[in-house]
C-alpha cells in the first residue's frame, strides 16, 4: 500500500524541513535513452545536502547513476508500444538488489530522520517511487522527500504515486557557484555546473578549485543572462589569465543565440577562459513560425564563434532545434535541420516536453518527449520522428572530427545531389547486368 | 642484391632443433586496422619448420593488445610528419612496437637464431621490411635473412633490390600452404585465428593480385574438410579460440566445400563466432548456404560490390560479377536471417581507380546505401602482379617518378591521371567521399540505419529539400 499523504499534512511537514541526519537519494531512472550521462548530477539533491550540512546535519548520499568511471549499468524493462512499435525501456542505474543492500549497510551505523529523493523530470518517477520503498522497507519510521521536476510539475501524482511524506516542488535553497561534489567518495563525477553571475569572483574561484579537487575535470557553465553576467565573465576571465588558469566548461543550451549576437563581445572572454563547446539553446520558446530567423540567428551566431577560433564543422559550436512541438511542420523541421547542417554541421535534437497539464489523460511515462508525445496531434507517427532523429545522426556524423555538408560545394555532395536527383539506386537491368554469366567476348 | 627463391623450389633441411626467429615486422602507414591481420602465413610456416624439427620463436611487432590496439608513433618522412597529398595531410604513422623496443627484442631472445624468416604484406610496407631487415642484419650478423610473403611475391625484383636480405622468396611454399597457424608462438593466445579452406581464384580481376599470388594459375584447391575441422577444434580446445576468420581467394567456388565445413561445425555443437571480411563471390550465395552460414556463426556477411554497373565490371574482367546477381545474393541473405540496414550485411564499394566514373561510384554508394544499408569504402591500391598495375607501371613509376610506397591507396596514386577527366578534382574530394560512405551508415533509428532513399515522409522530405535548397544556395 504506498503511503500517501494529504495537502494539510504536507504542509505541516513541510514546515520541519530541517533535520539532523539526512540521506540523499538520487534514484535510478526509467527511459528508454539516457542523453548526456556524463551530466547527469543530481545538483538539487547535492545543494539541499550542502545546506543541511551547513546547518550542522549528518549528510550522507545514495546515488544509483552515478558509477565510477564504469558505464551506467541497465537493466532492461519491458517494451512501451507506440503507434505498432515496440520501443526498448531501460532503467538506469544500480539494480534494485545492490540499493538495497546499499542502504541496509548504511543502516547499520546512520538512522535518518529525513530521506531526500531527487526526480529530475515526471517521467522519472518510477525511479523515485522505486527508491522511497526500498528506503521506507529499511527506515519504516523515517520522513521522506521527494524533490525536483516531478515534485515541481506534478505535484498530484507525487502526492498519490510517489509513496513520499511530503513533496517539496522549490526547496529553499542556497545558491552556490559550483556543485557540491563533496558527498562523493574519491574518484566521484568529473562534471560539475558553474555560476558565476550574482557570486564574487573570489567565491567562485574558491568553489572552482574546491570542486576539482573532489574530482570535477569539467563544467558546465549555467547563464542566465548573458548580457547581465558578461561583466563578471569578463572579470573571472581577466583574474583567470593573472592567476595562469583555465576553467574548462560547456555552455550545454543555457543562452540563446540571439543573446551571443548581443553580447558578442563576450565570445573571445569566454574562449579565453576555457569554453570548448557552446550549445545554443533550441527554439522551444520562440514561434512555430520564425524558423527561418532562428536558424539565422544560430548561423549569425557560429560564425561569431568561428572568427573567435572555433573550428567549423566540428562539434564545438553546436546548434539546437526543438522536435515534437504541438503544431509544428515537419517540412519546416527538415529544412532548419539541413540549413543548420550546411552551415554550422552540429545539430543537437531536442524533443518537446510537455507539461503533465498538456496531455492530461496521458500517463506520465507516455509523456516522456522522446516519444514524441504530441506525434498525433501533429499528424505525425513515432516512425516519423525516430526518422528525424536518424536523419540527424547522419547530419551530425562526424569522419575526421567533421561532418558532412550535404548543400556544400564539395564535388562529392554535387555527385550525391545529381545521383539523388536522378534516383540512381532504381538502376534497371540495362545497367544491373543479369545473374546468367555473360559470354566472354568471341564466344 | 638477395638472391630470388621460388617459394615452390625451396628446399629445407632437417633442423635438428636449431632456432629460427620469425618476423612479422612494423609497418609505416597513414591508417592501419588490427582486425584480422595475423601473419598467418608466417604462422603457417612456424608449423612447417617445428615438423622439420627447427625451433621457432616469433617477435610479432604488430601483435595488438587486448583491447585490439596497435602501438604507434609519429613517424618523420623527409623532415616531415605527414605526406601533403595535393590538398590533404596524411600523417605519417610507425604501427606496431618501435625500433628501440624491437632492438630490445632481438637482443632478449635465449638463443641466437641462425635463420630469421621474415614476412612482408603489403607491397606499400616495404621500407619497415627493409629497416628490419638491418636491425636483424646489426643484432645477428651471421644470420642467414629470408623475406617471404605477398610483397616478395608479387614485386621480388624490387624485393631483392632493396630490402637487403639474403633470400627473396617469391610465391607459395607448397609445404606450408596447408599447416595450421601456429598460436603456441604468442604468450597470450590472440582473440581469433586466421583460417582458409581453399586456395586459388579462377577468375582474373583487373586489380587483384591472387592470379600472380598463385603462380599464374587458375586452379581452385581446397584444404580437406577433416584437416579444416581439425584445426578448429584444436584452436578451441587448446586457446580458448571461438572467433575465426576465412580469409580465401574465393571460398565458394569449391561449390559445397564451405558449406560441408559448417555442417560439421553444426554437427559437432561447436559455437563460434565466423567471419569473412573479404568477402564471397555473390553467384554462390544461395539461401541454404546463407541459412548454414547464420547457424554455424557467421553474424556478419561481407558482399563484394565494387560496383553498380555491368558495363564497368566487364572492363575489369569481372563478368561473373553483376548486381544482378548482388540482388539475389541479398534476398537470399534476408530470408536466411540477415537483416538490411543493420551491419549483418556490408557491401564494398572501389573507388580510386584510373579512368573511374565518380557518377558511377556515387550511383553505386547510393544503390548499397539503399538496398544493404552498410557501406564499406574500399580505396584503390594498384598492386604489382595485377592487369592494372601492368597497364599503368610506365605512367605510376616513370611519368610520376614513384616507388611502391607512394601506390599506396591513401595517397590517392591515380589523382592526377583522373584529372585528365575532372581537372577540377583534389584529393580532398577523395577524402570527401569517403566520409560520405561513413556517415550514410552512422543513422539508425529502431535498431536499423536510415535509408536516405526510402519512400519515408522523413527521408523523402529530405530528398526534396536538399534539391530544393541546393538550388537556393547556389542562386544566393
Amino acid at each position: 500500500m504506498p503511503h500517501r499523504c494529504t495537502m494539510q499534512q504536507r504542509t505541516k511537514i513541510r514546515a520541519r524541513f530541517s533535520s539532523e541526519r539526512v540521506l540523499l537519494i538520487n534514484p535510478a531512472i526509467y527511459d528508454i535513452r539516457l542523453h548526456w550521462p556524463k551530466w547527469q548530477i543530481p545538483a538539487t539533491l547535492l545543494q539541499i545536502g550542502a545546506d543541511k550540512r551547513a546547518d550542522g546535519a549528518d549528510v550522507r548520499l545514495v546515488d544509483l547513476v552515478w558509477c565510477g568511471t564504469k558505464r551506467i549499468p541497465r537493466q532492461q524493462q519491458p517494451c512501451i508500444l507506440v503507434d505498432g512499435s515496440a520501443i526498448q525501456s531501460w532503467r538506469f542505474g544500480s539494480d534494485v538488489k545492490s540499493f538495497v543492500e546499499r542502504l541496509k549497510a548504511l543502516a547499520t551505523d546512520f538512522e535518518p530522520d529525513l530521506v531526500v529523493v531527487e526526480c529530475f523530470t515526471t517521467f522519472w518517477w518510477q525511479g523515485a517511487a522505486e527508491a522511497i520503498r526500498c528506503a521506507r522497507a529499511v527506515w519504516p519510521n523515517c520522513e521522506i522527500a521527494v524533490v525536483g521536476g516531478y515534485a515541481e510539475f506534478a505535484q498530484e501524482h507525487a502526492g498519490k504515486h510517489s509513496g513520499a511524506d511530503f513533496i517539496q516542488p522549490k526547496p529553499p535553497l542556497a545558491e552556490t557557484p559550483t556543485t557540491n561534489l563533496t558527498f562523493y567518495p574519491a574518484g566521484g563525477p568529473k562534471t560539475a555546473q558553474l555560476r558565476v553571475g550574482g557570486h564574487e569572483l573570489e567565491a567562485v574561484l574558491d568553489a572552482v578549485t574546491a570542486c576539482r579537487k573532489s574530482g570535477a575535470e569539467e563544467f558546465s557553465l549555467e547563464i542566465r543572462n548573458l548580457g547581465k553576467e558578461k561583466a563578471a565573465l569578463a572579470r573571472l576571465r581577466e583574474e583567470c589569465a593573472r592567476r595562469k588558469i583555465t576553467i574548462p566548461f560547456d555552455i550545454l543550451g543555457c543562452v540563446q543565440a540571439e543573446d551571443f549576437i548581443r553580447n558578442s563581445d563576450c565570445i573571445s572572454d569566454l574562449r579565453a577562459l576555457g569554453m570548448r563547446h557552446v550549445v545554443f539553446a533550441d527554439d522551444r520558446s520562440g514561434s512555430l513560425c520564425s524558423s527561418e530567423a532562428f536558424v539565422g540567428s544560430c548561423i549569425e551566431a557560429a560564425e561569431l564563434f568561428y572568427a573567435a577560433g572555433y573550428k567549423r564543422r566540428t562539434d564545438t559550436v553546436t546548434a539546437s532545434l526543438c522536435i515534437g512541438r504541438p503544431g509544428e511542420d515537419l517540412r519546416d523541421r527538415i529544412e532548419a535541420v539541413t540549413l543548420l547542417n550546411h552551415h554550422i554541421g552540429s545539430t543537437i535534437l531536442w524533443p518537446y516536453q510537455p507539461l503533465p497539464s498538456e496531455l492530461p489523460d496521458q500517463s506520465l511515462e507516455l509523456q516522456n518527449g522522446k516519444l514524441f508525445p504530441m506525434r498525433e496531434q501533429n499528424g505525425l507517427a513515432y516512425k516519423d520522428y525516430a526518422e528525424l532523429v536518424a536523419l540527424n545522426a547522419v547530419l551530425n556524423s562526424r569522419y575526421r572530427d567533421c561532418s558532412f555538408d550535404f548543400l556544400g560545394e564539395s564535388l562529392t555532395a554535387r555527385l550525391l545531389s545529381e545521383s539523388v536527383s536522378r534516383e540512381a539506386w532504381n538502376a534497371d537491368e540495362s545497367v544491373k547486368g543479369s545473374t546468367v554469366l555473360p559470354m566472354r567476348a568471341g564466344q | 642484391m638477395s638472391t630470388i627463391l621460388q617459394g615452390k623450389d625451396l628446399v629445407v633441411p632437417d633442423g635438428s632443433g636449431e632456432t629460427i626467429l620469425l618476423i612479422n615486422p612494423p609497418i609505416y602507414d597513414a591508417q592501419y586496422w588490427s582486425r584480422w591481420s595475423q601473419p598467418a602465413g608466417l604462422l603457417r610456416i612456424s608449423t612447417f619448420l617445428k615438423q622439420l624439427g627447427y625451433k621457432t620463436t616469433l617477435i610479432d611487432c604488430m601483435e595488438a593488445d587486448a583491447a585490439g590496439r596497435v602501438k604507434k608513433s609519429l613517424r618523420k618522412v623527409g623532415g616531415s610528419w605527414y605526406i601533403q597529398r595535393d590538398d590533404i595531410r596524411r600523417t605519417q604513422w610507425h604501427f606496431g612496437i618501435s625500433w628501440d623496443e624491437f632492438r630490445q627484442r632481438l637482443a632478449g631472445l635465449d638463443a641466437k637464431p641462425t635463420q630469421v624468416w621474415i614476412t612482408s604484406i603489403m607491397t606499400y610496407w616495404w621500407e619497415s621490411t627493409r629497416d628490419a631487415v638491418a636491425e636483424v642484419k646489426k643484432a645477428f650478423p651471421n644470420a642467414t635473412v629470408f623475406v617471404g610473403g605477398i610483397y616478395p611475391t608479387l614485386a621480388p625484383e624490387h624485393a631483392a633490390a632493396h630490402l637487403g636480405a639474403d633470400f627473396v622468396v617469391a610465391g607459395e611454399i607448397p609445404q606450408a600452404s596447408e599447416q595450421w597457424t601456429d598460436l603456441d608462438l604468442y604468450e597470450t593466445p590472440p582473440s581469433y585465428a586466421i583460417l582458409a579452406t581453399t586456395r586459388g581464384c579462377p577468375w582474373d580481376c583487373v586489380y587483384c593480385a591472387a592470379r600472380t599470388l598463385n603462380g599464374g594459375s587458375a586452379k581452385v584447391r581446397g584444404r580437406s574438410t577433416e584437416d579444416v575441422i581439425k584445426e578448429i577444434e584444436d584452436k578451441v580446445a587448446r586457446f580458448g579460440t571461438s572467433r575465426f576468420g576465412f580469409y580465401e581467394d574465393n571460398a565458394l567456388v569449391l561449390r559445397g566445400h564451405l558449406q560441408e565445413i559448417l555442417q560439421v561445425l553444426l554437427d559437432r555443437k561447436l559455437k563460434l563466432d565466423l567471419y569473412a571480411p573479404e568477402g564471397f563471390e555473390t553467384r554462390f550465395l544461395t539461401e541454404e548456404l546463407l541459412k548454414v552460414m547464420k547457424k554455424a556463426g557467421f553474424k556478419r556477411i561481407h558482399l563484394p560490390f565494387e560496383t553498380l554497373k555491368m558495363d564497368t565490371n566487364i572492363g575489369w574482367n569481372r563478368r561473373h560479377a553483376s548486381t544482378a546477381s548482388f540482388d539475389r545474393a541479398l534476398d537470399a541473405a534476408k530470408a536466411a536471417g540477415f537483416k538490411t540496414h543493420t551491419q549483418d550485411l556490408n557491401a564494398f564499394v572501389l573507388f580510386g581507380l584510373p579512368d573511374e566514373s565518380l557518377d558511377d561510384i556515387m550511383d553505386s554508394v547510393l544503390y548499397v546505401h539503399n538496398t544493404v544499408g552498410s557501406v564499406v569504402p574500399m580505396l584503390f591500391t594498384p598492386v604489382p602482379g595485377t592487369h592494372i598495375y601492368k597497364q599503368h607501371a610506365p605512367y605510376l613509376h616513370e611519368e610520376m617518378n614513384w616507388d611502391l610506397q607512394n601506390l599506396n591507396g591513401k595517397l590517392l596514386p591515380f589523382l592526377e591521371y583522373n584529372r585528365n577527366q575532372r581537372p577540377e578534382l583534389r584529393a580532398s574530394d577523395y577524402l570527401e567521399l569517403e566520409k560520405l560512405m561513413s556517415v550514410l551508415n552512422d543513422g539508425k533509428f529502431m535498431s536499423q540505419a536510415l535509408n536516405l532513399c526510402s519512400e519515408s515522409r522523413v527521408t523523402s522530405t529530405f530528398r526534396a529539400v536538399m534539391l530544393d535548397k541546393r538550388l537556393h544556395v547556389r542562386a544566393s
